[in-house]
């Protein structure tokens, strides 16, 4: 009997859980992200390795504890670490002597019957195409709640209630079984989350991109929105679990691309170079232009795409005129300084604002 | 027109396509190189570029701003190196490094051609996209015993700056140092032990030179250069040191950063050496392998 893992990101286990549930899988869930799975990652993996990384390996060998033995994850050929994430795993796992399974889907650039033989594996058996449809379905509405999460906690009434609803989500989503619990319980929290008491206070709009794992994952993130929530500001970012299904599997097959990326990296960053260095620039493009107060951009310590991001957004700083924090996530597991450094930046944008409401145009 | 190359990181070794190929594409153009690294640029680079790069990506922009600067060069011609064999990509540094300049230089002109070889798409004219054209290196010679593999990128070997001198320190210590040069290696030997083909075109080939150098010559350590920062090496030396546990080599990982004296990397390789000659004594003595 398979019993099926793969890493943390985030809201990433509800789907993946109720996608390989559907499949007739049985899954293992491994704790959240935690200090003992960074402390576990950081002795296995290589030491300039990035964040994800530890983090993954944390979570195999909780999960294998856990009794798993099959990790299901993506490959990759383009130029951003990730995709050789998988080989290396396997190598690090085989060589500490775990008896698993690693199934790593490969995308077509290997070769179609590679991509068949690893997919075969997890979809052998069930009607795919509505199962895929319903897990899309279920994708969205996570990220909605998330969303509204972000929309509620510098509102809420009472403080700490939106976080109180969404914790509970989170885990009693483990405890559910399949698609249709998973989104009954998705309609639940939807309907608690709606009838929060709300104040109209004033609300300031941070924009927060880039690097995936780092901005989706809030372990990793140490809690960023969470923080900024609390000090009353709302949080938009760019990357969500089900916009990542958008931009990588459905607007490729329509020959399409992101209309955002596309029409503000034109001129900065013409072609790809690999992660998400080109949403990330034109994204804080676009929250410039829409009357955001501030943009955080997060990455993990030596991820390549993000660090072109960052020189690319020094470089076009006098451009884009709105303060940029950008904050670099390593292995440090307390929140304080970034508290710090979130204090100072909204110091920041506060007095850029008074000068601008007193009708001085530079802040600079 | 005064058009500006630098020699350093991805186009360090490339002088010579540049000289044929800048010609082919500007009339009437003079091209100045930057030439090798000095202590102005790295100054410059430490300034100017952001903290996170990595080091040769530093002193790269070191070696632009010091072409703008004192050389007054009216254009840079900076080609975006996509990826250089077929199926693979460069490292994504390489690949937005115009980028960086473009964004952070903004009175410069810059001419920025593709080259991508991945689907076998030349952007550039044909004759000179062959890849055994685009980089000359001094090539090593492997000697008969007492060799010395060194492993890094070719910026970093060839940088004395980055490399601190590490080939003349094991050349003195008696010791053949030999290194793998880009693409000079992928025509006839394809890797066959990893787990998964490289996706970069560097890795690829310093995989393939170092396990064709175990397996087909006499060597008696291996050194790996890593510079701080690279995720490129953060998994190639990882797979390398686990090769060399299995296969049961000496190896030296050495970490090359801003710092800039170079008498603590020599003591290191000094050490690494002397362990080696101790290694060999022991084991020509008692004829009982060392090896375990």
């Amino acid at each position: 009997m398979r019993k099926i893992t793969f890493p943390h990101m985030g809201n990433l286990f509800i789907i993946g859980k109720a996608l390989f549930e559907e499949l007739g899988f049985e899954v293992v869930i491994p704790p959240y992200n935690n200090k003992s799975a960074l402390e576990i990652g950081k002795r296995l993996s290589p030491e300039f390795i990035c964040l994800p990384f530890k983090l993954n390996m944390g979570n195999f060998i909780q999960a294998i504890e856990m009794g798993a033995n099959t990790i299901v994850i993506f490959g990759g050929c383009g130029p951003c670490r990730f995709g050789y994430y998988g080989a290396l795993e396997k190598e690090i796992l085989k060589d500490l002597g775990y008896d698993v399974e690693m199934i790593v889907i490969e995308p077509l650039f290997y070769g179609f019957r590679n991509f068949l033989e690893r997919v075969s594996k997890i979809f052998a058996r069930k009607n795919i195409a509505s199962v895929l449809k319903r897990v899309y379905r279920l994708a969205k509405k996570v990220d909605g709640i998330e969303k509204k999460v972000h929309f509620l906690r510098p509102r809420e009434m009472v403080k700490g209630s939106v976080d109180k609803i969404y914790e509970k989500f989170r885990n009693e989503a483990i405890k559910v079984f399949g698609i249709d619990q998973m989104e009954r319980l998705v309609d639940t929290t939807n309907v608690l989350l709606d009838n929060l008491y709300i104040v109209n206070e004033k609300v300031r709009k941070i924009g927060i991109v880039g690097e995936i794992y780092t901005i989706i994952d809030s372990f990793s993130s140490l809690n960023i929105e969470k923080i900024l929530g609390e000090m009353g500001c709302e949080v938009e970012r760019n990357l969500y679990i089900s916009q990542w299904i958008d931009t990588h599997l459905i607007y490729p097959i329509f020959k399409r691309e992101d209309p955002i990326v596309k029409r503000y990296s034109k001129d900065v960053m013409p072609v790809l170079i690999g992660g998400h260095a080109r949403e990330t620039i034109s994204y804080a493009k676009y929250y410039a232009t829409q009357k955001y107060d501030g943009i955080l951009h997060i990455f993990p310590l030596t991820c390549m795409p993000e660090i072109i991001a960052k020189s690319v957004l020094n470089g076009i700083r006098n451009q884009i005129n709105i303060p940029v924090l950008h904050v670099v996530i390593d292995e440090v597991d307390s929140d304080v300084g970034i508290k710090t450094r979130l204090e100072a930046f909204l110091d920041l944008i506060e007095a850029r604002s008074e000068k601008f409401e007193r009708g001085v145009i530079s802040w600079d | 027109m005064k058009v500006g190359v630098p020699n350093s990181f991805c186009y360090a070794g490339m002088e010579n396509f540049f000289i044929r190929v800048i010609p082919e594409i500007l009339e009437d153009s003079q091209i100045i190189f930057s030439g090798k690294t000095t202590k102005e640029m790295i100054e410059y680079g430490l300034k100017n570029g952001c903290d996170e790069l990595c080091i040769p990506a530093k002193i790269f922009i070191g070696h632009v701003e010091y072409l703008i600067r004192k050389k007054n060069v009216d254009v840079l011609f900076l080609p975006r190196l996509v990826s250089l064999l077929p199926g693979t990509y460069s490292c994504p540094k390489i690949i937005g490094i115009p980028d960086i300049i473009k964004t952070n230089y903004c009175g410069v002109e810059l001419i920025v051609p593709e080259i991508n070889l991945r689907k076998k798409r030349k952007i550039m004219s044909e004759k000179s996209m062959k890849n055994e054209h685009l980089f000359d290196f001094p090539m090593s010679k492997i000697a008969k015993t007492k060799n010395i593999l060194v492993l890094a990128h070719s910026y970093v070997i060839f940088d004395e700056f980055l490399n601190k001198g590490i080939l003349e320190t094991i050349k003195s210590a008696g010791y053949n140092p030999i290194y793998p040069a880009y693409y000079r290696f992928n025509s006839f030997y394809i890797s066959s032990d990893l787990p998964k083909e490289f996706f970069w075109s560097s890795a690829r080939d310093i995989y393939n030179y170092f396990e064709w150098t175990v397996n087909n010559t006499q060597i008696d350590g291996i050194v790996y250069l890593m510079t701080f920062g690279c995720g490129i090496d953060s998994f190639l030396q990882e797979l390398i040191m686990r090769k060399c546990n299995k296969v049961g080599l000496p190896y030296l990982c050495i970490t090359v950063d801003e710092h800039c004296a170079d008498v603590g990397i020599q003591t290191r390789i000094e050490a690494y050496l002397d362990m080696i000659e101790w290694r060999r004594k022991s084991d020509e003595k008692n004829n009982i392998s060392t090896y375990g």
